[in-house]
């Protein structure tokens, strides 16, 4: 099932994103993991696990490669223009899966990220918490929701 | 006159707003590195074109621009700023405007992320306008800033590549210039609410103006000062940009053989040597003519939009289009 939904997620990625980047996106099965357990906690559809197992690999490669723009590394350039292309094409794939209440959720977290490696500080961001966080949260207010009514 | 009070625009009021991105923000400390460089970056004098353009394209609304459209501006000038200290990297420039770039004093990773920075902090501002008619807010950061990034690849891929066609240059102009000055006029039109056959008009005003500034650019290049350009003249030469007037200069048949033989080992006097020849050719009037064509399509869209008031405000961009020195 998560190899489907992997092999599913990276495809849809690499049809949605331009030909002219070139980037081929792929994340370890550990950090596949840490999103992977946190849509097994929810009710989620399957199209809907596609979309954020798709966001946050987005948003984990974006943030790798810009940790690798360091002085004299030989793809200096790809790595700034790939994670320049990635942070706007997260953006364009959540409008388009329409999941810009997640994108207000994460907002604030990646902007503090990046305030944290402009000052050389390079502690682990991991997204997934977030994102269980913003799941539990939206579960909430939909009980809510439901109970007015 | 300068550009905004032809247009009837308070500056002040913009530059407060971009200052205000950074200032207000409760998780930037005001004497950071951080902030202290993008108010440097941001108030060193840049000519502000984008939200110029944001602006002028509210007054194609139905309703009065509002807080929401003065936001936008502000943020197609972050968007804008942090493109070029990316690209200042991505060029190995040592100046900006003038100045030491960021990258030479912070170094490149933390310049990377102040880059980053000023991009998250514009999805944060925009993010609380969730509704679904208020989707175009990210265009800014979406689509035209992919677009941007797909025109720097196109031209990474195009490096002292002689044998680029006209399309290829003007479609990686398009990305890497045009589109993120055609979004800014209709972000700004539909922040007040215009109709989306109006939106699309000043979209396609604005990639022909954007693709005419584009060209402008190559040419002064060739033909203004460092001093007047804040970086040294015939950066694009030496860094393997085949721009327009190099393109056009490739197919005099003696002119060609000299240029080909420009690569990353070229010597400043071999460089020095071939600008000096493109400049005696015909070149750069063709290149000219060609903006000209641009603006003149840009033009004929004015006419399009006559019954608003502030087709008068196109009018004055493209006359400052056509003159520009810088």
């Amino acid at each position: 099932m998560n190899q489907k939904l992997m092999e599913d997620t990276f495809r849809l990625l690499q049809a949605e994103m331009s030909q002219i980047a070139g980037i081929q996106l792929s994340l370890s099965p550990a950090e596949c993991e840490q999103l992977l357990s946190v849509v097994e906690r929810h009710d989620l559809e399957y199209d809907r696990k596609v979309h954020l197992l798709g966001i946050y690999t987005i948003l984990t490669v974006a943030a790798q490669r810009h940790m690798e723009c360091v002085p004299h590394h030989p793809d200096l350039t790809r790595n700034i223009l790939d994670g320049d292309y990635l942070y706007s094409f997260y953006l364009q794939f959540a409008v388009k899966c329409r999941e810009l209440d997640l994108v207000a959720y994460m907002a604030p977290s990646i902007k503090k990220m990046q305030i944290a490696r402009s000052n050389g500080e390079f502690t682990e961001h991991n997204p997934a918490r977030e994102f269980d966080e913003f799941l539990i949260q939206e579960r909430r207010q939909r009980s809510r929701t439901s109970k007015a009514i | 006159m300068k550009l905004h009070e032809s247009l009837n625009i308070d500056l002040n009021e913009i530059n407060h707003e971009i200052k205000n991105l950074v200032t207000r923000d409760k998780d930037v400390p005001k004497k950071s590195q951080l902030a202290q460089s993008i108010l440097e970056l941001t108030g060193s004098g840049g000519k502000r074109l984008r939200p110029l353009m944001v602006i002028v394209g509210s007054r194609f609304g139905r309703k009065p621009a509002g807080r929401r459209t003065l936001q936008l501006s502000a943020a197609a000038e972050f968007i804008h700023v942090a493109s070029l200290i990316h690209d200042d990297i991505i060029d190995n420039a040592e100046l900006r405007r003038g100045e030491p770039a960021l990258h030479t004093k912070t170094g490149i990773q933390s310049a990377v992320h102040i880059g980053n920075y000023m991009s998250a902090r514009v999805i944060e501002l925009l993010s609380k306008y969730s509704g679904d008619k208020d989707r175009y807010v990210h265009d800014l950061s979406s689509v035209a800033t992919a677009q941007l990034c797909l025109g720097e690849y196109q031209q990474m891929e195009h490096v002292f590549d002689y044998d680029l066609t006209l399309e290829q240059y003007l479609e990686k102009s398009r990305n890497k210039t045009a589109l993120l000055m055609a979004t800014c006029l209709k972000v700004g039109a539909l922040s007040a609410e215009s109709t989306d056959e109006i939106a699309q008009l000043l979209y396609d005003f604005g990639e022909a103006l954007g693709m005419s500034f584009q060209i402008q650019d190559d040419i002064l290049d060739f033909t203004q000062s460092a001093d007047v350009l804040g970086k040294p003249a015939g950066s694009d030469l030496r860094q393997g940009q085949v721009t327009l007037p190099v393109l056009i200069a490739l197919k005099d048949a003696e002119l060609a053989p000299v240029i080909r033989r420009i690569g990353p080992a070229s010597s400043a006097g071999d460089v020095a040597h071939v600008l000096e020849l493109i400049k005696g050719s015909d070149a750069l009037a063709r290149s000219e003519a060609v903006s000209q064509d641009y603006l003149a399509q840009a033009d004929a869209i004015v006419q399009q939009l006559s019954s608003f008031p502030a087709h008068a405000d196109l009018e004055t961009l493209l006359r400052y289009f056509a003159g520009r020195d810088h």
